[in-house]
């Protein structure tokens, strides 16, 4: 129910002239002489309940003519009748995430949501503003044009593999039709699996706009999927090494194991199985050093998109390391690595990728990786300190601090092997890394201490070499790592800290990625090639697979995109949940094609009621008027006989 | 015979109230009312008075013809009329209510008052008791009764029953039950009292009293006098109505109470009757829009009755 000029409503105000009228009457009117009260007044006694009752029945008949007529003058209508509607700035929010991807019986899920949004869109009067907003795209910017070219990318919306934010969507609506609308009726149009992790959090209304939900019913296919690819335990694989990868999979299939399998450059190199809430560890062949992209798949299931999880790596020779100073510990431990193979060992600092210089010794400028090893005593700090001037270091070490043994702070989510060996370890004697006034660009700080002291910084010399400063010596008088299993996989990573930038990545879809200054190319997962500009960041990852990016025939990196896990969880919200989730938001759900159809376009002009109103008002009126008149059908008698009543003398008593 | 000729255009018991009041006063008035009435009797259907002879008197017109003594037309080509013994016998009292509601009229320029109605009725019921030769005394009364005249016979004291009507003027509140017992208290004798009013009046007290009238042997006629308005309300939206005798005021929504009030008056008048008739009292109800002739012919009926 609407009105078409609402400010006639006011006209109701009126309905309280009867009322009042009614309250005063009784105390008006002509004094007049009369004998006969005393028939007057049993009159009134044997009649006031059927006279008050005749009154107020006439009260209401009139003040339901007032208010009639004033509904009439606001020319009510019926939204529910007719598909005539008031024009409407209408969002409609497609939902094309993945998990709309999913098939559910005969259809994905995201045809169905195609078929509401034309069905929506066919609908559309000309007078209509509609955009169209991807919440799985949520890079692109909102479509709008006229019905049929919106009827059109609707229909060739596809689902994305990043996943949807609907509070972030439904904000951008609302301020799309708030900014938009022009004086037409807001209204959005949420179409959408309603998967629960796209809405983490409540979402109070901005603006009173009337939403229309499309409401699934059905629960969701059961899913799996590859939720993490971890090589070689964190550590990228060494030319010519072999290795390992540990595929992860996960969904709510729990028990029905899935064939899993490894591929590398779109060779399947390994397989196996695993249950969801498993993994499943995978030999990883020896390759030559150089750009690597893969994946890892499972069989298919409801929703391809997560079956398969890329990943893109670089695959380097063993670096050459070069040690100065007295570090015996370290010593052993490089020795170890050489001989599986993991770096190795030259004499001279300018000949290798990688000097640790034990006590600052030997420190110079340089483009290699320095690892500084503070010394034993405090006493050798200040020499330490001359060596980092000379380098063109601005970190200074500080004295050590406090007693006891320290923890080093918790790497929660790494799936790096670093951090749960780190966790044993104790450090006791920690020197303060203290940071320049200016800090150079690209400082930060690798590994800390559970109290928050930095143990292990990252930073540059003169000469742009990258630079560690480690603030304790690796002597088992000063921490407990020598002599702890961590000791191999904290150098292995110092060394791996070598890389100036990471040339490889792993991104979600539509993340932007910071491109080389030699780029010019990258070369997309489907084989084609786009040319892009060196030195800025491109958008334009956002289909899963794996990026080449190029100079010419160089191959400068790669990047790996895939879809966040979370959007495989395919758990749907419901009603109460929708509505705990968007607080304040004028929701209307639907689950039905039907439904759909009628909850569409709130602001429905149907067919107008004012002449049931008016009709309504003769009728009251006719009622009215025979009330009236049972009360005043004598006046009428007495004028119609010309004023002329006839009583007659009678002998009562005659022969009584 | 010039009155067997008589028209119906001229008799005047036969006029509307407002049409006698324009001919005259009262004593004219009612001479010409009950010499109509008597040519009128010729053609009713009632018959003569009593049955034992007294004398003989002169014929006036309306004298019943049945009572025309033609032996002596015969000898003195003269009519004479047989009188009865027992017509001088009966003792009649009229009573005549002057509180403030009989000077009430619901269209003053049409319609007479009750009060004038009621004297005009007094005045032609004492001519016509007085040739039939009973005694007649009138008494008005109103919250307590007024000084009245004692009943007496002959002709002569029609005038001074009318001198007694005449100045009657209509004021404060009525006790009809007190008056009647004050004057059941006064009449030694056996007679006719006739009750003009409107009765509005204290229903209870006024029927104990006219039953005391009639323990005590009285026959009691009562003429309930109705101005058309109070049988129906005014033709008015809302108005306070005043009651000239208290002063009280009732607001009344007119429309409301128009078929109740209505109903009302039916059910007052109707009880009258109800709980007269049981007592041998008759009771009349006489509009004051309406000829006097049929009130003369009701007091007939009733001094038919007593012979």
């Amino acid at each position: 129910m609407g009105v078409v000029t609402p400010l006639f409503l006011l006209l109701g105000a009126a309905a309280a002239v009867p009322l009042v009228l009614h309250l005063l009457q009784r105390h008006q009117g002509p004094r007049l002489v009369f004998p006969a009260l005393r028939y007057l007044r049993r009159a009134e006694r044997e009649s006031a309940r059927r006279v008050r009752l005749r009154q107020l029945l006439l009260l209401l008949l009139r003040m339901a003519v007032v208010l009639l007529l004033a509904a009439a003058a606001a020319r009510p209508f019926l939204r529910a009748a007719g598909d005539a509607h008031e024009p409407t700035a209408l969002v409609i929010v497609l939902d094309n995430s993945m998990s709309t991807g999913a098939v559910q019986g005969e259809q994905r899920v995201l045809d169905v949501l195609k078929e509401r949004a034309l069905e929506t869109v066919a609908r559309a009067a000309p007078g209509d503003r509609l955009w169209l907003l991807r919440a799985g795209a949520p890079w692109e910017p909102a479509l709008t044009a006229d019905a049929a070219t919106l009827a059109d990318a609707i229909r060739q919306t596809e689902a994305t593999a990043a996943a949807a934010d609907l509070g972030a969507a439904l904000e951008r609506a609302a301020t799309l039709v708030a900014a938009g609308a022009e004086g037409r009726a807001p209204e959005i149009h949420l179409l959408s699996d309603l998967q629960a992790t796209a809405l983490p959090r409540a979402l109070a209304a901005t603006a009173a706009v009337p939403v229309v939900v499309w409401l699934p019913v059905d629960d969701p296919p059961p899913n799996a999927w590859v939720s993490a690819t971890i090589i070689g335990g964190g550590l990228p694989p060494l030319a010519g090494r072999r290795s390992t990868a540990t595929v992860e999979v996960a969904g709510d299939r729990a028990g029905d194991s899935v064939a899993v399998r490894l591929a590398l450059d779109g060779a399947i190199v390994a397989a196996g199985t695993a249950a969801p809430g498993a993994a499943a560890v995978l030999p990883f062949p020896a390759r030559p050093a150089g750009t690597l992209t893969g994946h890892a798949e499972i069989d298919p299931d409801a929703l391809r998109a997560d079956d398969r999880r890329h990943f893109a790596l670089r695959v380097e020779p063993p670096p050459t390391v070069a040690l100065t100073g007295q570090a015996p510990f370290v010593e052993e431990a490089l020795q170890v690595l050489e001989e599986a193979g993991r770096l190795r060992r030259v004499g001279s600092v300018a000949a290798a990728d990688v000097a640790l210089h034990a006590g600052g010794e030997g420190l110079a400028a340089g483009r290699a990786l320095a690892i500084v090893l503070p010394p034993a005593s405090a006493v050798a700090l200040p020499a330490l300190e001359r060596r980092l001037a000379a380098a063109g270091v601005a970190w200074r070490y500080d004295p050590p601090e406090g007693g006891g043994e320290a923890a080093f702070a918790p790497a929660e989510g790494s799936p790096d092997e670093l951090a749960a060996t780190l966790a044993e370890a104790r450090v006791r004697t920690a020197y303060g890394l203290r940071a320049p006034a200016a800090p150079t660009a690209g400082d930060s700080v690798l590994v800390a201490l559970a109290d928050g002291r930095p143990w292990a910084v990252r930073t540059t010399r003169t000469g742009g070499g990258p630079t560690l400063l480690l603030a304790s010596p690796l002597d088992e008088a000063a921490t407990t790592l020598p002599t702890s299993a961590a000791m191999l996989p904290l150098l292995d990573r110092l060394l791996a800290a070598r890389r100036v930038a990471a040339p490889v990545a792993a991104v979600a879809p539509g993340v932007e990625v910071p491109l080389p200054a030699a780029a010019d190319a990258v070369l997309l997962p489907d084989g084609t090639r786009e040319a892009v500009g060196g030195g800025t960041r491109w958008g334009g990852a956002v289909a899963p697979g794996a990026y080449r990016i190029l100079a010419g025939d160089s191959v400068l990196g790669a990047v790996a995109v895939n879809p966040d896990p979370a959007e495989s969880e395919l758990a749907r919200l419901d009603r109460d949940g929708l509505a705990a989730g968007l607080p304040g938001w004028e929701l209307h759900t639907t689950s039905s094609a039907g439904g759909w159809r009628r909850a569409v376009f709130q602001r429905r002009l149907g067919s107008e009621l004012w002449r049931w109103a008016l009709a309504a008002v003769l009728v009251l009126l006719v009622v009215e008027s025979l009330v009236a008149a049972s009360a005043g059908g004598a006046r009428r008698h007495q004028g119609g006989s010309g004023g002329e009543p006839a009583p007659t003398a009678q002998p009562a008593a005659a022969d009584a | 015979m010039n009155d067997a000729r008589t028209t119906p255009a001229d008799r005047a018991d036969l006029l509307q109230p407002h049409e006698l009041a324009a001919l005259g006063g009262m004593e004219f008035v009612a001479r010409r009312v009950v010499e109509g009435f008597l040519a009128g009797l010729h053609r009713s259907p009632h018959r003569g008075f009593s049955v034992e002879f007294a004398e003989h008197r002169m014929y006036q017109p309306g004298d019943d013809l049945r009572y025309i003594d033609w032996r002596m037309y015969g000898r003195s080509d003269r009519y004479y009329i047989k009188q009865f013994e027992e017509e001088t016998n009966l003792r009649a009292y009229l009573l005549v209510d002057a509180s403030a509601s009989m000077a009430w009229s619901s269209d003053p320029g049409r319609l007479p008052p009750k009060l004038w109605y009621a004297k005009q009725l007094a005045a032609c019921m004492a001519l016509l008791l007085l040739r039939q030769g009973d005694a007649v005394g009138a008494v008005a009364f109103a919250e307590r009764t007024t000084a009245g005249i004692a009943p007496r016979g002959g002709r002569r004291h029609w005038h001074q029953v009318l001198r007694a009507l005449e100045p009657l003027e209509a004021t404060g509140g009525t006790d009809a039950g007190t008056a009647l017992r004050d004057i059941a208290g006064r009449l030694t004798r056996r007679g006719l009292v006739i009750l003009f009013s409107d009765l509005l009046v204290d229903p209870e007290s006024t029927r104990l009293a006219l039953r005391f009238l009639r323990h005590r042997g009285h026959e009691v006629l009562v003429f309930h006098l109705l101005d058309p308005g109070e049988r129906e309300l005014p033709g008015v939206g809302d108005a306070r109505f005043v009651d000239p005798e208290t002063g009280e005021e009732l607001p009344v929504s007119v429309a409301d109470l128009r078929g109740e009030y209505r109903d009302a008056v039916d059910a007052a008048l109707e009880e009258w009757r109800r709980t007269l008739a049981p007592q041998g009292i008759d009771y009349v109800v006489s509009a004051t829009d309406a000829p006097m002739a049929d009130a003369l012919r009701a007091y007939l009926a009733k001094r038919e009755r007593l012979g």
